[in-house]
């Protein structure tokens, strides 16, 4: 079972998945997120996925089963819900269970270990959040590939390390990422070697992963996993500009941080949208923003625009 | 106190030499070689024979080669020259050999800036192939007559533009018109980074500054006014040379770090 | 006929307007108003005296005016990337410039967004809460793949959820059976339009009457005047000749041309005429069950841009089929990520135009015209 996912909301307790990082895939499809069609790419071309699974939460997102059709390869989208109330965590939780029941038609497999994945998702994500409570005095680039390579393995093989190396430059300027640097960390390294401190983030594969509360094992399982994965921090994609401004501005002045990089893919409508809102909250602390937008090409001249931020900075 | 700036670009180098006047001594360029590391660390000893060993401060593409100066960004560079010739130009325009920057400053300080850097339609290379294709010198041209072509490059990727290019020379379309309409399509490409700030007047930097007449010129395609000022090719390389010459608080900074 | 049209077309659109700054002229409106998506389930607000006001189809308004250009740059200033959807580049930035071509919408006390299109309006939606500061809902559709049994519940939980804020916001209690009465005269305007556009296919039928005409079914479904409107139009159309036969009937893919006189490229196709369209069937809800929160969820959590790519495909190819189409146009504006892959199913000669349906700027004509050329020989 190899079964490629596209999003830190596909609950880990029902099975393994791999995280997808990055595809450079032969797919270009006209005015949609290179991200995705890489992933579509991964599917079509490497033979050791046998899966995928994806949500529905973007534009790019919501189409993605009808590049897939015909590919002969388990094909699931998983709905998370827009909401985050009770009726929505009563929906997600049926609709982890389907998923569940899907893996289990599909591979012909019994799923029985969901309580003992629980408790591993719970370890890891605690190991993480103190790595990451650590980030000022740590290499942002070494965590962040760390976490890449964690992610892409099964949850049993997932050992959090202790420590990791040094941050070269804690004394560069404080600086902040978000957005999705799901494509990669190229663009991370350039940062650092710009001289800035990555000093906090909220990127899917990081804080927001193990921002979901623990959950707990008493009770209906599937409600428990529902739940949190609705607390933890939301995705622009889930109706939470407000709560997404409002938890990063506490953020951002708790770490004394002097510059925000905002990282998108291009025709990523979530964070697009995000972004003017975002700008004005930076504008109302005074704390200027550089955005970078990725292509299938990469993110262009992004040394330039890094290191003139810098500079700024 | 005196400075050496050079600019690296993709296609050619500006160099810029301050007095101890902080007057420009000499600004001059030429084609960035392939093979830089050695090129450059001769052309520094050679300008260091002639001044003095005065700092210098580089910017640009190749300034990871150019060994025995400080590198800065080159757009916080132009900020500083722009600064120094022309403190109350907001808003600079540069095209470059393989992109094209629009920066805001206030008295030589960046204040923000934006990249176009995917677009080869809108880039100084585009100009400089199309020149190569039909074997015309860039010293040869010249827009003072402000006209506009008659004819217009449907296609904004510099790829198949160049198809419709060759297309248009079977076609008997003299080159003066073809390398107008790809000075239009350039300067058009400019425009989504102009739309992003609010502004009257832009002025324009980079190697597009040496065609007579290319302010009324832009300024048509563009629609709003558009001027050249002084040392318009060298503004990123006076910029380094103030760096260099402590004359700016990047360049001061420079010196405590 | 034509007179009754012009009628309650003019008393349609006086309703709609009547709190916009150009008219209202600084009286405040007499009843709530809600900023809404295209498909969302207004028959509750209705039913609550709750006024909604549809910003995409403000958009296309200002468009058809020729203003939409400032103000795309505008709301580029403003922060919003110019990949994102020219109805909200085009809405914003006449928010932020303060001016637009019938004056603002009233000040929203709601906002109400929904995902049974796209993902981009909630998005937006989330925008422009920020910028007003009032309650934001967004309502999540789960389309077909779920299964009834699970979106049912959770359709109609969120749908009593509306109904219980949007009584806070009224004052007033809903009525269900004002709610069912609602509902029937939505129906009654889905299958009057139903008949006045099925004239397309075989009549002389301008298809811009129809392109324009829909705005009704999009702003005013459940308004008993929209059936009568769209019966007149019927009576209108109905004694149109048959369509001309020497002409090549094309489907049209996509979104009407906001800012262009007809709508769609008439200069470039004086040999076709548009026999079907599929987005004059977008509104065309199906108000199936037994009860008013049934058939709301029948109808908002199934339109067909929430439908599966199968069950699009095959509804997509009956469209054609019944509109005996012998080539399409198939549009892709600039951010759309619509499954056009759909469009690979239909045996029909195609062309793919990259047009906007609000940015006048993203077509390229010329290209346009070759495409066509390309098309003309193949059929």
């Amino acid at each position: 079972m190899n079964i490629l996912s596209l999003s830190g909301s596909i609950p880990e307790q029902v099975c393994d998945t791999i995280r997808f990082f990055g595809h450079g895939g032969s797919q270009r499809i006209s005015h949609y997120c290179q991200y995705a069609a890489d992933y579509i790419s991964r599917v079509l071309e490497d033979e050791g996925v046998d899966g995928v699974v994806f949500p529905r939460s973007c534009d790019s997102s919501r189409t993605i089963g009808s590049y897939l059709e015909g590919c002969g390869k388990f094909v699931h989208q998983f709905h998370v819900p827009a909401r985050r109330d009770a009726a929505a965590a009563r929906y997600l939780a049926g609709e982890i269970r389907r998923y569940k029941e899907a893996v289990e038609g599909h591979y012909g497999t019994g799923i029985t270990d969901m309580e003992e994945r629980t408790g591993l998702v719970n370890g890891r994500n605690r190991a993480l959040g103190r790595l990451y409570a650590r980030l000022p005095e740590l290499c942002y680039g070494a965590y962040l590939d760390m976490l890449h390579g964690l992610l892409q393995r099964p949850l049993r093989g997932q050992r959090v390390p202790e420590d990791l190396p040094a941050c070269a430059c804690p004394e560069g300027p404080r600086v902040f990422v978000l957005g999705s640097t799901q494509a990669g960390t190229g663009l991370i390294r350039q940062i650092e070697e710009a001289g800035l401190h990555i000093v906090g983030d909220r990127l899917p594969e990081s804080r927001r992963l193990f921002s979901v509360p623990e959950v707990s094992t008493k009770g209906d399982l599937y409600e428990n996993i529902a739940e949190s994965l609705l607390a933890g921090l939301p995705s622009p994609s889930q109706d939470a500009f407000a709560e997404i401004l409002k938890e990063d501005r506490d953020e951002l002045v708790k770490k004394q941080v002097q510059g925000v990089i905002y990282i998108t893919q291009k025709y990523c409508e979530p964070y697009d949208y995000l972004f003017p809102a975002y700008e004005r909250m930076l504008d109302g602390l005074s704390i200027p923003v550089l955005r970078v937008t990725e292509t299938g090409g990469g993110a262009g001249n992004a040394a330039l625009a890094i290191g003139t931020f810098a500079d700024m900075l | 106190m005196s400075g050496i700036g050079i600019d690296a670009g993709s296609t050619y180098t500006k160099y810029c030499v301050l007095g101890d006047d902080a007057q420009i001594r000499t600004v001059f360029s030429g084609p960035t070689p392939i093979r830089q590391k050695e090129y450059f660390t001769e052309k520094l000893q050679a300008l260091w024979e002639a001044y003095g060993e005065i700092p210098a401060v580089s910017c640009g593409y190749g300034r990871k080669n150019i060994a025995g100066t400080r590198a800065v960004s080159e757009l916080s560079a132009l900020a500083a020259g722009t600064g120094r010739v022309l403190p109350e130009a907001e808003v600079v325009l540069d095209i470059g050999g393989q992109d094209t920057k629009l920066i805001r400053q206030r008295e030589g300080k960046l204040l923000s800036f934006f990249v176009n850097d995917r677009c080869a339609a809108g880039c100084g290379m585009f100009l400089g192939n199309t020149l190569h294709r039909l074997g015309v010198a860039f010293e040869t041209l010249d827009l003072t007559d402000g006209r506009l072509p008659g004819i217009r490059l449907s296609s904004t990727c510099a790829v198949f533009a160049q198809s419709e290019i060759v297309e248009r020379i079977a076609e008997g379309v003299p080159e003066e018109e073809i390398l107008r309409a790809v000075l239009v399509q350039m300067l058009t490409q400019s425009k989504a980074l102009l739309d992003k700030v609010d502004c009257g007047r832009v002025w324009l930097s980079g190697g597009l500054t040496g065609i007579p007449g290319i302010a009324a010129y832009a300024g048509a395609v563009l629609e709003r006014p558009v001027a050249v000022p002084e040392h318009a090719a060298y503004l990123a390389a006076l910029g380094c040379a103030l760096m260099a010459s402590g004359g700016t608080e990047k360049g001061r900074e420079g010196e405590k770090g | 006929m034509a007179q009754l049209y012009l009628q309650l077309q003019a008393k349609l659109m006086r309703d709609y307007y009547k709190d916009f700054s150009k008219y209202a002229k600084g009286r405040a409106p007499s009843r709530k108003v809600a900023w809404v998506t295209a498909f969302t389930p207004v028959e509750i607000l209705e039913a609550l005296g709750i006024g909604y006001i549809y910003p995409e189809s403000y958009a296309a308004v200002i468009a058809a005016s020729g203003q939409e250009q400032g103000l795309l740059r505008e709301s580029g200033r403003n922060g919003l990337c110019a990949d994102c959807c020219a109805y909200s580049g085009c809405f914003n930035g006449a928010l932020a410039a303060g001016t637009a071509p019938r004056g603002l919408p009233p000040r929203p006390d709601v906002l109400i967004a929904t995902n049974n299109q796209c993902n981009t309006l909630p998005g937006w939606w989330n925008l422009l809460a920020e910028g007003y500061h009032v309650p934001l809902i967004v309502l999540d559709y789960p389309g077909e793949g779920m299964g009834k049994e699970r979106a049912l519940p959770y359709v109609t939980a969120q749908h009593k959820g509306l109904i219980a804020e949007m009584e806070g916001l009224s004052g007033n209690r809903l009525d269900e059976g004002r709610l069912a009465e609602l509902i029937r005269n939505s129906r009654r305007s889905v299958a009057a339009w139903d008949r006045a556009a099925g004239l397309l296919a075989d009549r002389c039928v301008d298809p811009t009457a129809l392109f324009d005409g829909i705005s009704y079914l999009i702003t005013s479904r459940c308004r008993p005047e929209t059936a009568a409107l769209y019966d007149a139009l019927y009576g209108i159309q109905a004694g149109s000749p048959l369509a001309d036969g020497e002409r090549t009937p094309v489907f049209w893919l996509g979104y009407p041309l906001w800012y262009h006189p007809q709508r769609y490229l008439k200069e470039l196709l004086p040999d076709f005429r548009i026999c079907g369209s599929n987005y004059i069937t977008w509104w065309s809800l199906d108000y199936d069950g037994e009860e008013p929160m049934e058939q709301l969820f029948s109808a908002y959590n199934y339109t067909f841009l929430n439908l599966s790519a199968e069950t699009k495909r095959v509804r997509l190819k009956e469209c054609i089929d019944a509109s005996g189409a012998k080539a399409a146009i198939s549009l892709r504006n600039k951010s759309c990520k619509c499954d056009f892959v759909s469009a690979k199913y239909i045996s029909l000669p195609q062309v793919e135009l990259e047009i906007d349906m609000i940015d006048r700027g993203y077509l390229d004509m010329d290209r346009a015209r070759r495409q066509m050329d390309i098309l003309r020989e193949t059929v």
